[in-house]
C-alpha cells in the first residue's frame, strides 16, 4: 500500500494528466447525457406510445459490452476523444432517460389533476410539479450514470482518448502492478 | 351563474357518461350534484373547468360560452377541491395556498397576508402552520387547506368533488360546518359533488340528482324531500326521514317567555336573574318589548367591578329571526352563525320568543317518536 502511494507521488505529473483527461471525458459525456436524457425523458411522458420503443432501444445499447461498443464505433466515427465521449454518452443515456420518464410518470395523478385544475400551463406543471416531484428518481438515474461512466471511461484509452485507462493498460502491457492499481485506485477516489 | 344547455359527453370508448343535461345554478348558491356511482357527477363537474370537454351542448358561465374562455384563464377563476386533497408535498402550506395568486402573477406580499387570513378562517394558527409541509398535517387539516387554497384567488365559482368523503365522520361534520360558515360569509357559487344524502341536505341550496348521465331532478332540499320526482329519487333520498324540518313550524320550537332584562338595570341584578333562572344570557328589551341587545354572563363578569348599566355593556348586533322564517332557514342560520339560540321578533322588532338548540332537539325528538 505504501509502495503504491509513493509510486503515485513519484509519477505525479503523468497521473494528474491522466486524471484530468478522465474527468473531462466523464463530465462532458455525463452533462450531455443529463441534458439529452432529461429532454427525451420529458418528451416521452408526452407520448407514452413512443416511450416503450425509445427506452427499449436505449436498453439495447446498454446491453452491448462496453468494449464491444467502443470497437464497434471505430469504423463509424473513428478514434480519439470525440468517439469516446459519444460512447460514454450512449452508455449513460439510458438510466437518465428511463428515470426521468418513470419519475414523471410516477407523480401522483391527483397532483397533476390539481395542478391543471388550478390553471397551470403545461410548462408550469412541468417545472412546478412534475420535475420537483420526480427529482429524487432523476437524481438516482444520474448517479447510476455517473458511476457507469467513470468505470467505462477507463476503456476509452483503448481508442486513444487518454485518461486513467492509459495507466491501467500501460501497466498491463509492462506487467507493472503498481501502474495497474494506480488507475482504478485513483478512479474511485 | 352556471348554465348547462343540452350538455352531453361521450368518451372515446363510446360511453355516454352525460346525456343532454340541463340545469342552472344561481350566483351565490351551493348546488350539490348527487347520484349513484358512475352517474356522471364528476364528468359533469369537470366539464365546468374544461378538464373534460363536452361532446355537445353549451355551458355558460355568467352568460359567457365557457369554451370561448382560454382553459388556463378559466381555471384560475374557478376554485377546485378534490377528494384526494391534492396538496403539493414539496410546497409549504403557504406556498400551496398562494399558488393560484402566484400563477396569476399577483403581488407576493399581498398573497402572504391573504394566506394568514385564510388560515385563520379555518382555525389554523398561521404562525404554526404556514411553513409546514402537507404531510405534517392531519387529514382534516389538509382538506381545510385544500378548501382555502381554492378560495385564495377569490374566484366566484368553486368546484368540490367529494371533498370530505375520505375523512372520518367527526372531521367531516366539522368541515361541513366550516364550509357553511365560509359560504355564509363569501357567497360563492359552489358546485359540490357527493354520494351522501345527509351531506347534501346539510349543505345544499339546490340539489341536482343524477342517474345514468341524466338529471333526474333539480330542486331545493325542501322540495326534493317533499315532492320527489320519481320512485328513484324517493329511494335515493331514503324513505321517511324523521323530524323533517319542513314539517315543523317555527311556533312549535319557540319558547314563548324567554328571560329578559331592562336596559337600565345594574350588572349585579342581571347576574342575580341569570342565577335564579339558570341561564347564561339575557335578552335586553325595553318596556315596549323591543329587542335592544343581548348580554351574556361573560360580559357581566368582564365588567363586574364597574358601576354600569346593562345598556352600556350589552352587545347590540343580535342575530335574530322573524316570525315567518321557515324552519330549515332557522337551522341554517344556527349552523352557519354557530349560535345556540335565536330570538324571534315581529316586523316591529318586538320580541316574540326564543329558539334554542334544546327546544329544537325536544321537538324533533317528539316528532321522531311519533313516526
Ligand atoms: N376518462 C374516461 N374515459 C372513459 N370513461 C370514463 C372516463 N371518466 C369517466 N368515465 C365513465 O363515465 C361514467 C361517469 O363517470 P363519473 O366519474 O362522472 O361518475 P361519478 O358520478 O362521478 O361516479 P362516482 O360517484 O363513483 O365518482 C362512468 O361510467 C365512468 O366509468
Ligand atoms: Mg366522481
Amino acid at each position: 500500500m505504501m509502495g503504491l502511494l509513493s509510486f503515485i507521488l513519484s509519477r505525479r505529473a503523468q497521473l494528474s494528466l491522466a486524471i484530468w483527461e478522465h474527468i473531462q471525458l466523464s463530465i462532458v459525456a455525463l452533462l450531455t447525457a443529463v441534458a439529452v436524457g432529461m429532454l427525451v425523458g420529458i418528451a416521452l411522458t408526452r407520448s407514452p406510445k413512443l416511450a416503450g420503443l425509445v427506452i427499449g432501444m436505449a436498453s439495447v445499447v446498454q446491453t452491448i459490452p462496453s468494449l464491444a461498443l467502443l470497437g464497434f464505433m471505430i469504423p463509424l466515427i473513428g478514434i480519439g476523444v470525440g468517439p469516446a465521449i459519444v460512447a460514454l454518452f450512449l452508455y449513460s443515456l439510458l438510466p437518465i432517460l428511463r428515470n426521468t420518464y418513470t419519475g414523471i410518470q410516477g407523480v401522483n395523478d391527483s397532483l397533476i389533476e390539481a395542478g391543471i385544475g388550478m390553471g397551470m400551463t403545461a410548462s408550469q406543471l412541468l417545472f412546478m410539479v412534475e420535475l420537483p416531484l420526480a427529482l429524487p428518481v432523476i437524481m438516482a438515474g444520474i448517479r447510476t450514470a455517473a458511476v457507469t461512466i467513470i468505470g467505462v471511461a477507463a476503456l476509452a484509452s483503448l481508442i486513444g482518448a487518454g485518461g486513467l485507462g492509459d495507466l491501467i493498460f500501460g501497466g498491463i502491457s509492462m506487467a507493472n502492478n503498481k501502474l495497474i492499481f494506480a488507475g482504478p485506485f485513483l478512479q474511485h477516489f | 351563474m352556471i348554465i348547462f344547455q343540452e350538455v352531453s359527453k361521450t368518451f372515446e370508448d363510446g360511453l355516454d357518461a352525460v346525456s343532454e343535461v340541463n340545469f342552472r345554478i344561481a350566483k351565490g348558491h351551493l348546488a350539490v350534484l348527487i347520484g349513484p356511482s358512475g352517474s356522471g357527477k364528476t364528468t359533469t363537474m369537470k366539464m365546468i373547468n374544461r378538464l373534460i370537454e363536452p361532446t355537445s351542448g353549451f355551458i355558460y358561465i355568467d352568460g359567457k360560452n365557457h369554451t370561448k374562455i382560454p382553459a388556463v384563464e378559466l381555471r384560475r377563476n374557478i376554485g377546485y377541491v378534490i377528494q384526494e386533497v391534492g396538496l403539493f408535498p414539496h410546497m409549504t402550506i403557504a406556498e400551496n395556498i398562494s399558488l393560484v395568486p402566484r400563477l396569476r402573477g399577483e403581488n407576493p406580499a399581498y398573497s402572504q397576508r391573504r394566506v394568514d387570513d385564510l388560515l385563520s378562517m379555518v382555525d389554523l394558527e398561521p404562525a404554526l402552520y404556514r411553513n409546514r409541509y402537507p404531510n405534517q398535517l392531519s387529514g382534516g387539516q389538509q382538506q381545510r387547506v385544500g378548501v382555502i387554497r381554492a378560495l385564495a384567488a377569490d374566484p366566484p365559482i368553486i368546484l368540490m368533488d367529494e371533498p370530505f368523503s375520505a375523512l372520518d365522520p367527526i372531521s367531516r361534520e366539522q368541515l361541513q360546518d366550516e364550509l357553511l360558515l365560509l359560504q355564509a360569509k363569501l357567497r360563492k357559487t359552489v358546485v359540490f359533488v357527493t354520494h351522501d344524502m345527509d351531506e347534501a341536505l346539510k349543505l345544499a341550496d339546490v340539489v341536482v340528482l343524477m342517474r345514468d348521465g341524466k338529471v333526474e331532478q333539480q330542486a331545493s332540499v325542501d322540495d326534493i324531500l317533499r315532492e320527489p320526482a320519481s320512485e328513484f329519487v324517493r329511494d335515493f333520498i331514503g324513505a321517511e326521514r324523521p323530524g323533517r324540518p319542513a314539517d315543523i313550524s317555527l311556533a312549535q320550537i319557540t319558547i314563548d317567555n324567554p328571560v329578559v332584562i331592562d336596559p337600565n338595570r345594574g350588572l349585579a341584578e342581571a347576574l342575580r336573574v341569570m342565577r335564579r333562572r339558570r341561564v347564561d344570557s339575557l335578552l335586553v328589551t325595553n318596556t315596549k318589548r323591543e329587542l335592544l341587545g343581548i348580554v351574556t354572563a361573560k360580559d357581566l363578569h368582564r365588567h363586574m367591578g364597574e358601576k354600569s348599566t346593562i345598556e352600556k355593556i350589552m352587545s347590540k348586533d343580535v342575530i335574530k329571526i322573524e316570525t315567518d322564517t321557515p324552519v330549515p332557514e332557522v337551522l341554517r342560520i344556527m349552523t352557519s352563525e354557530q349560535v345556540g339560540y335565536l330570538p324571534v321578533v315581529d316586523q316591529n322588532n318586538r320580541l316574540q320568543g326564543l329558539v334554542t338548540r334544546a327546544s329544537l332537539v325536544n321537538v324533533i325528538a317528539e316528532e321522531w317518536g311519533e313516526s
